[in-house]
């Protein structure tokens, strides 16, 4: 599985991926009812416009759950992030010892690059 | 409302294996078929409605239908996961009150054990496009529910350890079950950490066989020598991440089980017997609650101390010892719901785990991912 295929077939998602790629976290936010979403998307799931623009985020949140997959050779953490302010992400929590976590952790947004694709946004302790 | 337009299930069958290397996944699903159909008394060439989740290679239901050869007039294959077939006897019972067919045959097989599934990622999926990177399983997810429960209500580990004691004390009595052994909460909370907080022994079985249901109509139903099981309630609900506000500690339950409950017309309390879809022992607390049988954050509680054990606590569940000891047939154990809740309304259960008096019981599915995005159907059956 080639990670691109994802991305080419959401070409509503390719600003999200321009900006990752320069190192940006960028949300969509519509215009019409002036809330973001997460996961991005070409309408608004709170009211259907397409009238979306990309904010740019300072990509700080916290941790609203999280799990330590311990299975494999190295243990990772799956969590949802409860960005400030913003909606709640479905992300890993990196570059932290899992048995330091907890819920309600400040983190922050860290670009990674993925084995299947572009540069991801993961998040690290703050 | 179902109620005063009444189908029955006059038909159920399990399949007994757990495994199948030399079957294929088309000859289980016509095993199952042809077992609850004798199981009715009724042949092959009665079923004029088919229903099942496309589990079916090839051409899917198409090429089901060809395989067993029937002559159908009504068909539905939705698929919204491991709650599908509950669905589907719900949509059989509407079709049959509208007249769209008199005999309704509900399958489900598969084979994830001999041929463990080979998950290729649809692209166009627009969630899987955020989800692909991050290497999660199913089980990581289903972990986030449960740590997000621990946190808003102070559910233990042991509390949902408790839920696996219940099914093996139950699966002891199942000869097919895939596992036996009763165990104790220390011995949950002993097993591998998987996806911490949940362990091993909070997880289903992986297993091959299926199930087959048949719903008919009034007059067709009192002209076979079967015990009736009437559907008197049926719900169903969809739950997402909500565009960014999740919610972890509650399900789709929430809205099928209150559909299902005001169709009956009965309560929570009511309920004798209760078949909980138990992917994960966090999937069963969260439904528990979900469906009134307690109240929210306090499913720890209510399960604590055997109260689902048959013969000891207040609400009996999963007396053939449901997913988490005995099968969970196409990683999708929904059929399997319905048919232990009609061996317990016919009183066909194992002596050791049949409720006595069993005329009211509940079914409850939960589809695809619970955390992230899932189905639900919940089913109520009286015993006529």
């Amino acid at each position: 599985m080639n990670g691109t295929d994802f991305i080419a077939h959401s070409p509503e998602t390719k600003p999200f991926w321009d900006a990752a790629a320069r190192g940006r976290f960028v949300l969509p936010r519509c215009r019409q009812c002036d809330r973001t979403h997460w996961y991005p998307r070409g309408i608004c799931p709170h009211c259907l416009s397409k009238a979306l623009d990309w904010q740019e985020s300072p990509g700080e949140g916290e941790i609203h759950s999280f799990s330590v997959n311990r299975m494999g050779d190295q243990p990772y953490v799956l969590a949802y992030v409860a960005l400030t302010k913003g909606p709640i992400m479905l992300t890993n929590i990196v570059d932290a010892d899992p048995d330091t976590l907890s819920i309600g952790a400040k983190v922050k947004v860290v670009f990674k690059p993925s084995p299947e694709q572009a540069p991801v946004p993961l998040f690290v302790l703050r | 409302m179902i109620r005063d337009e009444q189908a029955y299930i006059v038909g159920a069958y399990e399949h007994p294996t757990r495994k199948a290397p030399d079957k294929s996944v088309v000859q289980l699903h016509a095993e199952c078929a042809a077992g609850a159909l004798a199981d009715a008394g009724l042949t092959k060439d009665d079923v004029d409605g088919y229903f099942s989740a496309g589990d079916e290679p090839g051409f899917r239901p198409v090429s089901m239908v060809d395989y067993l050869n029937l002559k159908v007039r009504h068909c539905d294959f939705t698929d919204i996961g491991g709650s599908a077939p509950l669905q589907h006897i719900s949509h059989a019972a509407q079709a049959i009150a509208a007249g769209k067919c008199k005999v309704a045959l509900v399958t489900l097989a598969g084979r994830p054990r001999s041929a463990p599934i080979n998950f290729h990622p649809d692209v166009t999926q627009p969630d899987l496009l955020w989800e692909r990177p991050l290497r999660q399983s199913l089980l990581d997810i289903y972990a986030l529910c449960a740590r997000r429960h621990m946190h808003e209500y102070g559910t233990t580990s042991e509390q949902l350890a408790w839920i696996k004691v219940a099914a093996s004390h139950h699966a002891q009595h199942n000869p097919h079950a895939m596992l036996r052994k009763v165990v104790t909460t220390q011995d949950v909370l002993a097993s591998p950490m998987v996806s911490d907080p949940l362990h091993r022994l909070d997880c289903c079985v992986i297993s091959d066989g299926g199930g087959a249901v048949v719903v008919t109509r009034p007059e067709i139903a009192k002209s076979l020598n079967r015990p009736r099981v009437k559907v008197i309630g049926a719900g169903e609900g969809i739950q997402g991440q909500s565009a960014g506000g999740v919610e972890l500690t509650a399900s789709a339950a929430r809205q099928s089980g209150a559909i299902a409950f005001a169709e009956a017309g009965v309560n929570p309390d009511d309920i004798r017997y209760a078949s909980i879809y138990d992917s994960f022992t966090i999937t069963v607390l969260i439904a528990l609650e979900d469906l009134g049988f307690c109240e929210k954050g306090q499913g720890g509680r209510f399960v604590a101390d055997g109260n689902l054990i048959s013969g000891v606590g207040r609400l009996p569940f999963n007396t053939d010892g449901g997913g988490l000891c005995s099968n969970h047939p196409a990683m999708r154990g929904g059929i399997t719901k319905v048919i232990e809740a009609v061996r317990q309304l016919r009183g066909e259960a194992h002596p050791a785990v049949q409720v006595k008096d069993c005329a009211l019981a509940l079914a409850h599915g939960t589809g695809w991912l619970m955390g992230t995005r899932h189905s639900s159907a919940t089913l109520i059956m009286e015993r006529e």
